[in-house]
């Protein structure tokens, strides 16, 4: 794994083995990045899994949270886009 | 160096050279009942030195140097050459320490169970670890509390406690002054006597032990304990450690698991009578 993550409370402590960063993250952050460390996916894919794993609802409004979501793990250079 | 002594701190060894032999008497009196550095050979070096040659001799002032040193510290007068030793040795360990995840902290143990106490300057972590070396707990030290990442145990680093200006009485009345050093008056600290830990401190110092209750004193306040969540207790760790950034991910992950496996409180006190008392209820409720 790229990311080692360690659940405190309703942070989840993130350190990244690459750049020896950590970052504390909210839910669903840390959700996210456990999802897309499985395997690369896009929005849709990505929510479909999430859906299944956490029970997120399907939605628009889903798919608007994921990409502000996935934005912001973009901009700590956890994510990026394929 | 002319002048020059070693000793073990817990798992650390020093060297300390120096352009004079005051300062080196000042330590061998303060380290007398240390050992020295396994196999002789110390983890690290540090010099008191003249900031000029004729600054031996005239208007002595001694410059910090050793493997770590920063840039902008200033020289102290010869009359205080042993707390600039101490000044040295803490900054080896805060720039140079590379097998334990350090944290600026108090700790002491009983039954096998360490309390890490942490908090800024003037906090009173010192002070109640001092007090709590002379009623039945054991010292494991005043400045560092060491986390070895293979294990999450907590080792001691038992230097002569530094203490500061109000504390030095507290403590003159609780210990005999053969383990006191001299009082070194107007330091940029205020007036600094160090205390020498007594054996029970000294003949532990090679033995680690669980940490069990973090705690995050305040001193002047009203009585007051809080509750404190683990992500807080990471954040306020990572700004306590000098090191956990160099450590990599053993440091990660020796934090991460000593803030998921410990309680944490804060704890506001008024006078060191009642924080002593919370203390010990804080334990007990532990236990």
């Amino acid at each position: 794994m790229a990311c080692v993550l360690t659940p405190l409370d309703s942070l989840t402590a993130v350190y990244h083995r690459r750049s020896g960063t950590t970052h504390l993250l909210a839910e669903p952050l840390p959700e996210i990045l456990a999802t897309l460390g499985a395997a690369p996916a896009a929005i849709p894919a990505l929510a479909e899994r999430l859906a299944m794993e956490y029970g997120l609802a399907m939605n628009a409004e889903t798919t608007a949270l994921l990409s502000q979501r996935l934005a912001d793990l973009e901009a700590i250079g956890l994510v990026w886009p394929l | 160096m002319m002048f020059a002594t070693t000793m073990r701190v817990g798992p650390i060894g020093f060297r300390i050279g120096s352009d004079w032999s005051a300062p080196i008497a000042g330590l061998e009196a303060l380290y007398r009942d240390y050992q020295k550095p396994d196999d002789g050979i110390p983890h690290f070096t540090v010099r008191l030195e003249a900031t000029r040659f004729w600054r031996r001799f005239i208007r002595p002032s001694v410059q910090i140097a050793g493997d770590h040193t920063l840039p902008e510290a200033l020289p102290l007068p010869l009359a205080q050459a042993v707390l600039a030793a101490e000044m040295a040795m803490n900054l080896q360990m805060a720039l140079g320490q590379r097998h334990f995840l350090l944290l600026h902290a108090s700790s002491v143990e009983r039954d096998g169970k360490v309390i890490i106490l942490t908090g800024e300057s003037g906090s009173g972590k010192s002070t109640l670890a001092a007090l709590l070396g002379e009623a039945g707990w054991r010292l494991l030290g005043d400045e560092f509390a060491l986390i070895e990442p293979a294990t999450g145990l907590a080792w001691p680093f038992p230097r002569p406690i530094s203490l500061k200006n109000d504390s030095i009485a507290v403590m003159e009345a609780q210990v005999g002054a053969e383990r006191f050093g001299i009082r070194i008056c107007g330091t940029p600290k205020g007036d600094i006597r160090h205390l020498i830990p007594n054996v029970t401190a000294l003949k532990g110092m090679d033995t680690p032990a669980q940490p069990a209750l973090i705690l995050f004193p305040r001193f002047g306040a009203p009585r007051a304990v809080r509750d404190v969540q683990p992500s807080e207790v990471f954040i306020r760790l990572t700004q306590a450690s000098t090191n956990y950034v160099a450590l990599a991910e053993p440091g990660y992950t020796a934090l991460t698991r000593l803030v998921t496996q410990t309680s944490a409180r804060a704890i506001d006190y008024p006078d060191t009578a009642s924080g002593l008392a919370l203390v010990e209820q804080l334990w007990a409720e532990l236990a």
